[in-house]
């Protein structure tokens, strides 16, 4: 007999198997970082800046350990469940609301920096509403599908994404350790930017804190893989680039990974940067439907008895609004930025209030069970 | 059916994007080579000439330069674009910069092409002797198209030896480095051909000297490890008095470099060559067959390979410029304040620079 994955084996709530969760988790942390990621080291971490990304992928993980101590406490209840029981729901609606109004930025920024960086690239005259117009349709597909059948569709496009990263051994030849030099962090330095900076490239599994009703038990080890997957991703790029580049030339070149790429030659490939930024718009859908679809779930539940369908037109909508406003590269990094700030208070506030609450509930607990004695 | 609509929709999309700009190859002028000079007037100190292939109604192909000058490198490009009919886009271009244009620097219009997504990192550059003008617009009867034969030559070059392989990537990394300068090959157009005259050093982003096509084997030796390369030399024979000719081949070298930074005054950098190659061509009277003379033989590269390292150090001393990157290795034994104290240019020129080389003979061919 097959035996069927989800809950009573019913097919609809299907559970999240933790593998293709943690290419999930993989694919929705930030991608478009990626591509100024060794200017960013280099810039606030200084010389041999690369190593930076070990220390913040440290910080990742509290981070996610948080969350994986909120599953288990809370034994599988999502945290709307858990929250709920303690504070009444009026009192969470502006925090619910500024959370759902950050994601839904941060989808739309990310979306609208990647057209903006692509027409800068390859199609200058292109109008960037009918990019925003192909983004918004193709999300509002995957989330009619919902987080299963998105989880399924973002393990094909990781699929397709992945085999770039190849590209990178052929720039073996141009390498040399004498590039690195023999100094560590020196240089005009600001960890604390820094580290705000490189924190948003991790960002995005902050989502997972919804997953909770969704997931498989023991799910939680795909966070980390998940993690360590977009670090190794990270650190072998950054590494690369350091010694492939000189040092004051990657704090001049904005986007160093591009050129990496545009350096690459195949035989049946030259200049890959284009491929490989194309490819690249399948990780940032990835980032814009996984913020979207948490924003859908806050409103869900905020308002239990209007249809999700709903939901998904006004995110959509005012995500399309959004994207539409900012019209040059600086104003949207300056969204960006000040988003993603956002973004890292809400990955470090809402877990550590959630736990908060979760050991109000157990004290809670022990002391009726005392008092029961 | 809502799937195929979606479906439609999707790939409407996609079409709509070829919308926005269309490149109609009949209308472009695709440039294969840019030459910058410095021009007559002082208003407008940079002369430009663009070289691209043109196709004639009667499907004969040929090439067409057009020349302007301007206050910049862009603004050159405008004027250019009121000379043609034709829409000029970027290719997979060589880059000339007349001789007197790199000695002024070149940092200003190297750094207008890392604005440009257009203008790729392995664009080819090079030194022209004479105006960058003058050599596109040479008609060489066996040449069709100087453009194309200069980016082969130079793919080629970097082939054979490492040092010659420039491109926009390698200068500005040399450039933006501290420890190191950056090099270009120096083409010449005088006489019937275009000619390979040797490798321009630079400091910083100026020109300052030529190394000879001999020397340049040698900054290649030194440079870094080679693993297929060829070694042609000349050397002079104390008992005949005459000069013997050497073709080394299939040469793999190892390059080690020893940086010794105790004392502050006396700061020294050993290059250490270890050489292996077989005999090609040999014109002198030595039985190399024999072992004994074979080591005397090996003893005579040594010393010529020594002597003539030494040489180009001090030559390269003198210019101030410092093509193989010396200065990364003192960099790297340096603590990060001292490297930034040090006034390098003036300790660089004062260096004290050893070789130590090592050749083993593979084989000597196939006769006696």
């Amino acid at each position: 007999m097959v035996k069927k994955r989800g809950i009573n084996g019913d097919y609809m709530k299907e559970r999240l198997h933790p593998l293709p969760l943690s290419i999930l988790i993989y694919m929705i942390q930030n991608g478009l970082v990626l591509y100024s990621l060794p200017r960013l080291v280099a810039e606030y971490f200084g010389t041999n800046g690369w190593l930076s990304i070990i220390f913040i992928f440290v910080l990742v993980n509290i981070n996610i350990t948080m969350i994986a101590v909120i599953y288990k406490l809370g034994k599988g209840r999502s945290i709307f469940e858990i929250i709920e029981a303690t504070v009444p729901k009026w009192v969470m609606v502006p925090f619910y609301l500024f959370i759902i109004g950050v994601w839904i930025g941060m989808a739309s920024m990310n979306m609208k920096a990647y057209i903006f960086i692509y027409k800068m690239m390859f199609f200058p005259t292109l109008p960037a509403s009918l990019f925003i117009i192909f983004f918004i349709f193709l999300s509002f597909q995957l989330l009619r599908g919902g987080i299963y059948k998105m989880a399924k569709a973002i393990v094909v496009l990781c699929a397709i994404l992945q085999p770039m990263i190849f590209l990178l051994f052929y720039l073996i030849p141009e390498f040399e350790f004498a590039r690195y030099t023999t100094f560590f962090f020196k240089g005009e330095t600001d960890f604390f930017k820094g580290t705000l900076h490189v924190y948003t490239a991790f960002l995005g599994f902050e989502v997972s804190i919804l997953f909770f009703p969704m997931v498989e038990k023991k799910w939680t080890k795909a966070l980390f893989i998940g993690n360590f997957l977009s670090t190794v991703v990270y650190f072998l790029v950054t590494f690369i680039c350091f010694g492939f580049f000189s040092f004051d030339q990657i704090l001049k070149d904005i986007f160093p990974v591009m050129t990496l790429f545009e350096y690459t030659e195949v035989a049946f490939l030259t200049r890959a940067e284009n491929l490989c930024f194309s490819v690249l718009a399948f990780k940032i859908l990835s980032i814009i439907a996984i913020y979207y679809w948490g924003a859908q779930q806050i409103f869900e539940n905020m308002f239990k008895s209007i249809k999700p369908n709903f939901w998904i037109f006004i995110i959509l909508a005012s995500g399309f609004i959004l994207a539409l406003i900012p019209d040059s590269l600086v104003s949207v990094e300056e969204w960006l930025k000040w988003l993603s700030y956002c973004g890292i208070g809400i990955a470090w506030a809402l877990p550590i209030f959630v736990l908060c609450i979760l050991f109000i509930q157990i004290l809670k607990n022990h002391k009726e069970t005392d008092n029961a004695k | 059916m809502q799937n195929k609509i979606t479906v439609l929709i999707a790939i409407c999309c996609l079409f709509l994007t070829g919308c926005g700009a269309s490149n109609i190859i009949e209308d472009l002028a695709i440039l294969e080579s840019v030459a910058y000079d410095m021009s007559e007037s002082e208003e407008n100190p940079i002369k430009t000439t663009v070289l691209f292939p043109t196709v004639s109604k009667q499907g004969k192909a040929g090439t067409q330069t057009l020349t302007a000058n301007g206050k910049s490198s862009h603004e050159t490009f405008i004027k250019i674009q009121n000379l043609t009919n034709l829409k000029i886009v970027g290719g997979q271009t060589t880059i000339l910069f007349g001789e007197e244009l790199s000695k002024k620097g070149l940092i200003d219009i190297v750094e207008t092409f890392t604005r440009d997504p257009e203008v790729g990192t392995r664009v080819k550059f090079a030194i022209v002797e004479g105006k960058g003008e003058e050599l596109l617009k040479k008609k060489i009867h066996s040449i069709p198209d100087n453009a194309e034969y200069l980016y082969t030559f130079i793919e080629k070059l970097g082939k054979q030896n490492k040092v010659f392989n420039t491109d926009k990537y390698r200068f500005l990394r040399d450039y933006y480095d501290d420890g190191i300068d950056p090099v270009l090959p120096v083409f010449s157009y005088k006489g019937e051909n275009i000619e390979l005259k040797g490798l321009g050093a630079f400091k910083g982003d100026q020109y300052f000297t030529r190394l000879t096509l001999s020397e340049s084997q040698i900054l290649n030796l030194l440079s870094g490890d080679i693993k297929n390369g060829n070694l042609m030399i000349s050397i002079h024979d104390k008992e005949s008095g005459k000069n013997e000719q050497l073709l080394l081949s299939s040469i793999k070298s190892i390059n080690d470099k020893k940086v010794k930074t105790r004392k502050k005054n006396n700061m020294t950098v050993e290059v250490i060559l270890d050489l292996k190659g077989s005999v090609l061509e040999y014109t002198g009277t030595m039985n190399l067959s024999e072992e004994r003379q074979q080591r005397q033989f090996e003893k005579q590269v040594e010393n010529y390979l020594i002597s003539n390292s030494k040489k180009l150090l001090t030559k390269l001393q003198k210019y101030h410029t410092d093509p193989i990157g010396i200065g990364k290795l003192v960099r790297n034994s340096l603590t990060y304040e001292t490297w930034n104290k040090m006034k390098w240019d003036k300790v660089y020129s004062n260096l004290n620079l050893k070789v130590k080389v090592k050749v083993n003979l593979i084989n000597t061919g196939k006769s006696k």
